[in-house]
């Protein structure tokens, strides 16, 4: 299933096209299943932990940077930095925050 | 057919297509969120101790290039003309190549010919650069996100792989794939230059 998944989403990606459609044709549906008439956008992310995006202020592009509530640093590999990659016309990056609560993870996008 | 049945017929249809769309977008978008997950980065590319599938490709000279080259060991570097993190990385390859002349290092660029000959520059004058215009050698590779390096050995085995930020991650996986004794780090440009 995992290899399907990844398969899947290597070869649609690679027709931008076929890309856009799929992610219109989800948008929509996703949006009138919670009774939106427009597009929901869906996350070009995912963060470590299932973490959601980061504080605008903790972003400086796809970059992971201090702000006023939060210290975010880039979340690297184990061996070697790979906290970010590019993919549809994006870059993601994995930032490791951390505010007054405690730590936590979360995405940069640009 | 009569008039209602065949007004079925054609809802019944227009359903089913719905239907089929909906579920394809359903299953891209969970292919979306399972490649970008570090789970699913972990498994792009090739399988590690897997012999690399022979490839084809043709370089910005015009050269037509096969891979993995035979007896050579090799790092081949995944990167694309919209990649801004890819452009972060040419300074890197070019000093990684520069310092490390035992090991051939290709980079199989994705964009038009044209865009990947204003992308690489004097990178070509150097290194291989592969045009991969419709992505099929990082399909073939099961290579989905950028920048991604493959380290292979000399008999065409898949050695190291992940996706990469900077100099380190080629010294990474260099040094995984072939002998650590050939890699040396890439020396800063001010003393190349014999600042």
């Amino acid at each position: 299933m995992k290899t399907g998944l990844g398969w899947l989403g290597i070869q649609v990606n690679r027709r931008s096209f076929l890309e856009r459609s799929l992610a219109a044709t989800f948008g929509v549906l996703a949006g009138l299943s919670i009774g939106k008439a427009g597009v929901v956008m869906a996350d070009k992310c995912t963060a470590p932990n299932g973490g959601g995006q980061c504080y605008p202020d903790n972003c400086w592009g796809y970059g992971c940077v201090n702000g006023q509530y939060a210290n975010c640093s880039f979340y690297t590999g184990t061996w070697w930095p790979n906290a970010c990659w590019s993919c549809s016309g994006g870059t993601c990056c994995d930032c490791a925050c951390q505010n007054h609560y405690g730590s936590y993870y979360c995405w940069c996008f640009a | 057919m009569s008039g209602p049945i065949l007004l079925s017929y054609v809802a019944l249809w227009l359903v089913v297509s719905v239907e089929t769309i909906a579920i394809l977008a359903l299953y891209h978008h969970f292919a979306q969120m399972y490649l970008t997950s570090r789970e699913g980065r972990a498994t792009q590319g090739p399988v590690i101790g897997s012999r690399l599938r022979p490839i084809e490709g043709e370089t910005l000279t015009g050269t037509l290039l096969q891979l993995p080259a035979a007896g050579v060991a090799g790092l081949l570097v995944f990167v694309s003309t919209k990649c801004p993190l890819c452009d972060r990385l040419r300074p890197d390859m070019a000093r990684f190549d520069a310092a490390n002349a035992g090991i051939t290092m290709i980079v199989i660029c994705q964009g038009r010919r044209q865009d990947v000959h204003r992308w690489a520059g004097n990178l070509a004058d150097t290194i291989d650069v592969v045009i991969d215009p419709k992505q099929l050698i990082g399909g073939q590779c099961g290579v989905g996100l950028l920048p991604f390096c493959i380290g292979v050995d000399s008999s065409g085995v898949v050695r190291a792989k992940g996706i990469i930020n900077d100099s380190e991650g080629l010294e990474a996986i260099a040094g995984e794939a072939l002998e650590s004794r050939t890699v040396r780090r890439a020396a800063p440009v001010l003393q190349e230059v014999g600042q």
